[in-house]
């Protein structure tokens, strides 16, 4: 009977797998997202610098058919059927949020990048035809120009980014708008805290305990962005400030090694190698100069009892 | 063994001599087998100048498999050169005297592999012209650099290893030559360095010999050794060993004992030295081949069923294309008619005779040929990381018509090498074999 029982046990494992493996399942109120702009010839093109970047070691070029077929499950063509048969809110939520080896690019682009990456996909399917997002009501007046700008509060020890926005040449800050603080990394940005809305000054803070590392000086390049690009459009500063640990880890190539130049080779092999050289030419040279001796005593007489032959 | 007489008999002396002499020099039949040779050769660098011109593109050789036919055929000629050291080193030092007609082959056969070998690496180059650049600016870390110091260096003390016994020969050959060509005197006198058989000469020359023959040791071990290593400081599946040094070693003595024993049995037969080069010696040498196809199989054994019984994910499918995939039709042949069955049938006495000793060497060194192939390029169809974008094409090597073109170019070539050495040069040491046997058994060890 526990036999029966692991057996069935492990079919119903298998079958879950399996599925899991076939299927990958979006969300209801992710589906129905949609672009908040009409796709243009500019975001195709910087969507396909974009896919062939990020994109194509594993998905090839699109209607190519030259996906990397190791991987399972599989990457697909772009270009394919099932591929395109994606609502735009799932391949936004797809790439957002990833599975198995297709990685999470959530934190490696921005909300726009990955519509234009979806606009340079969609350039292969002649039959698409694309719906954008309806235009989302906020408080601020039609044709105010937001900025964002960012700084350290020394007192504070807090990161202040504050939020403007200029209409008629009048400045005013805008409060009620969620903000995202990101550090850049080597792969993608890493988010620092929760989003924080904006007072009544504009101002939004985020706690700094300066454990973040920086580079050898403790700079950290931060990102300040609007949270809601939907409504308010893609709204961001940078900005590199001397706030991070100092990062005083010597250079991979600072101290002799196997892997650096010739002249911080390890000593045990300078000496290894051209001592065995070095030797071996040595009686190499010895022998030579024993030739020479040969050389020389043929002009020796000999005596008839020394004789050889 | 310094302070040994050496004596020499003139009878046995004159007729050695004789005999020995008798093939030297270059008939009208070595001419016309020159021809042939240079023929074959010229066809062979024909397809070399193709590949020079328009690069590497012109062989199997990709992104995917870049150590192709030309790296396989570079260790083969590796492991051939190195029994030269195995027979005046190793056997001549543990004092045995039957090896004495031998040494001389054995070492034409070092210095003509160990020469090639460095000219194999060569057309692997896809810009041979920067040659230098891998003495200029090569890293003292990289095994690379061990294995081209290690070549020169193993050619230049098998070429002092052959010259310097050929000494009293070329002296005893100037007096007795009398039809030679003019160049072939002026040769010898300059080669035989002032030779009068002065007892502080002869004294000086076994020094100067036993010098060489330890000193031999230590630089063939380091050549095949680095050659293996060459593969073995990856951390891929089938060449990620640690026995992979000792592996090459032994796979080289077998590989060298077939080359010696087919030069020799060429000898006996068309420079009529049976006398010399004579059954007893074949049972010796068909011992000798025994004997290190026994360790060969014992390094393969380790080498193959320890992965094998583990089978760890890379691993097993290194082993599954050796053991029944792409691979396998080659892997068995080698294993099984280069290695097992030459092990097996050896043990009778029948067997160790000339001719069936002669065929036998045929199949080990085709063998061991097709053994540095499947060592050098299963590997390297299977990287750990994925290479994307490849074409189909690329990911499984083919050899190209170019590429075997030139490969059997260095064969001839090393071929070539050895016939011009035996018609100039006598292939039996004559002094050594004249010899008094009395109480001086061994003059060099
Ligand atoms: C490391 C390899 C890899 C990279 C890089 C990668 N993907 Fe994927 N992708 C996959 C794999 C594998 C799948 C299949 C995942 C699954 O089904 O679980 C996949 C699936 C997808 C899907 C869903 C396909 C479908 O048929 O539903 C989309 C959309 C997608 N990737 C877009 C992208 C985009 C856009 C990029 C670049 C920004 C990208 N991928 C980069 C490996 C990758």
């Amino acid at each position: 009977m526990n036999k029966f029982f692991l057996t069935l046990i492990i079919c119903v494992c298998a079958v879950l797998k399996l599925s899991a493996q076939t299927e990958w399942v979006v969300p209801a109120e992710h589906q129905g997202k949609l672009s908040p702009v009409q796709f243009t010839e500019s975001m195709q093109q910087s969507g396909a610098d974009i896919f062939a970047a990020q994109c194509q070691v594993c998905h090839g070029m699109p209607g190519q058919g030259n996906y990397n077929a190791m991987l399972v499950p599989s990457p697909g063509d772009p270009a394919a059927q099932k591929f395109q048969s994606n609502t735009d809110g799932a391949i936004f939520y797809k790439v957002s949020e990833g599975r198995a080896t297709m990685p999470s690019f959530k934190s490696a682009l921005s909300k726009a990048d990955i519509w234009n990456v979806i606009s340079y996909v969609r350039s292969f399917n002649a039959s698409y035809v694309q719906e954008t997002a309806e235009k989302i009501e906020t408080n601020i007046p039609e044709g105010t120009l937001l900025a964002l700008g960012l700084r350290y509060d020394e007192i504070k020890k807090m990161v202040e980014v504050s939020l403007t926005g200029s209409l008629n040449q009048v400045t005013n800050p805008v409060g009620g708008v969620g903000i995202k603080l990101e550090a850049k990394r080597y792969f993608g940005n890493l988010p620092l805290g929760d989003i924080k809305t904006t007072n009544k000054e504009g101002l939004a803070y985020f706690s700094w305990d300066g454990t973040l590392p920086g580079d050898s000086l403790g700079n950290v390049h931060l990102i300040a962005q609007v949270e809601q690009v939907e409504a308010y459009g893609e709204v961001k500063a940078e900005q590199t400030l001397p706030i991070g640990l100092v990062n005083d880890k010597p250079a991979l190539n600072k101290e002799r090694a196997m892997w650096n130049t010739v002249d911080k080779a390890p000593l045990w092999i300078i000496f290894g190698f051209t001592g065995a050289v070095a030797t071996a030419w040595f009686f190499i040279f010895y022998l030579l100069f024993q030739v020479k001796r040969i050389f020389v005593l043929g002009k020796e007489p000999i005596t008839e009892e020394e004789k050889i032959i | 063994m310094s302070d040994h007489n050496i004596k020499i008999n003139k009878e046995k002396l004159d007729k050695i001599a004789t005999d020995v002499l008798r093939p030297v020099g270059f008939n009208n039949a070595f001419i016309n087998w020159m021809l042939f040779l240079t023929m074959a050769l010229v066809a062979c660098i024909y397809a070399y100048v193709i590949q020079y011109n328009k690069g590497l593109i012109v062989t199997g050789m990709r992104d995917m498999v870049s150590w192709g036919m030309y790296i396989a055929n570079f260790v083969f000629f590796v492991a051939t050169a190195l029994v030269g050291m195995l027979i005046s080193g190793v056997i001549g030092l543990l004092g045995y005297t039957w090896i004495k007609p031998i040494t001389r082959i054995a070492e034409i056969i070092a210095v003509a592999f160990a020469a090639v070998a460095g000219l194999v690496i060569v057309s692997d180059m896809g810009r041979p012209e920067r040659l230098l650049n891998v003495f200029l600016y090569g890293r003292v870390q990289s095994p690379i650099l061990w294995d081209v110091t290690v070549v020169t260096t193993y050619l230049v003390i098998s070429t002092l290893l052959y010259l310097l016994p050929l000494i009293p020969d070329l002296a005893i050959a100037r007096g007795r030559m009398l039809h030679a060509p003019k160049w072939q005197m002026k040769l010898y006198e300059i080669l035989s360095f002032n030779w009068t058989h002065h007892p502080k000469q002869y004294k000086l020359l076994f020094s100067a010999t036993r010098l060489l023959i330890i000193l031999i040791i230590p630089t063939a071990f380091a050549i095949h050794t680095v050659t293996s290593w060459l593969l073995a400081v990856n951390s891929r599946s089938g060449w990620d060993s640690t026995i992979f040094g000792p592996y090459f070693l032994t796979g080289a003595f077998v590989t060298g004992m077939a080359a010696v024993i087919i030069a020799v049995f060429f000898f006996r037969n068309n420079y009529k030295l049976r006398q010399y080069l004579d059954e007893p010696l074949f049972d010796k040498m068909g011992k000798l081949l025994e004997f290190v196809c026994v360790i060969y199989f014992y390094f393969n054994l380790n080498e193959f069923v320890v992965p094998a019984y583990k089978m760890k994910e890379f691993d097993a499918i290194h082993i599954h294309e050796l053991f029944a995939g792409r691979h396998a039709v080659m892997f068995w042949l080698s294993q099984i008619f280069g290695l097992l069955i030459p092990m097996i049938v050896l043990l009778w006495k029948p067997f160790r005779k000339p001719l069936p000793l002669f065929l036998i060497a045929l199949f080990v060194i085709v063998g061991a040929w097709l053994k540095r192939y499947i060592i050098v390029i299963p590997t390297m169809e299977h990287p750990f990381l994925p290479i994307q974008f490849l074409p189909g094409e690329w990911v499984i090597y083919q050899p190209t018509v170019i590429e075997g073109a030139v490969t059997a170019g260095s064969i001839i070539l090393g071929i070539m090498i050895i016939s011009v050495l035996a018609k100039l040069f006598p292939v039996i040491p004559i002094w050594e074999m004249a010899e008094e046997d009395e109480g001086t058994k061994t003059k060099i060890i």
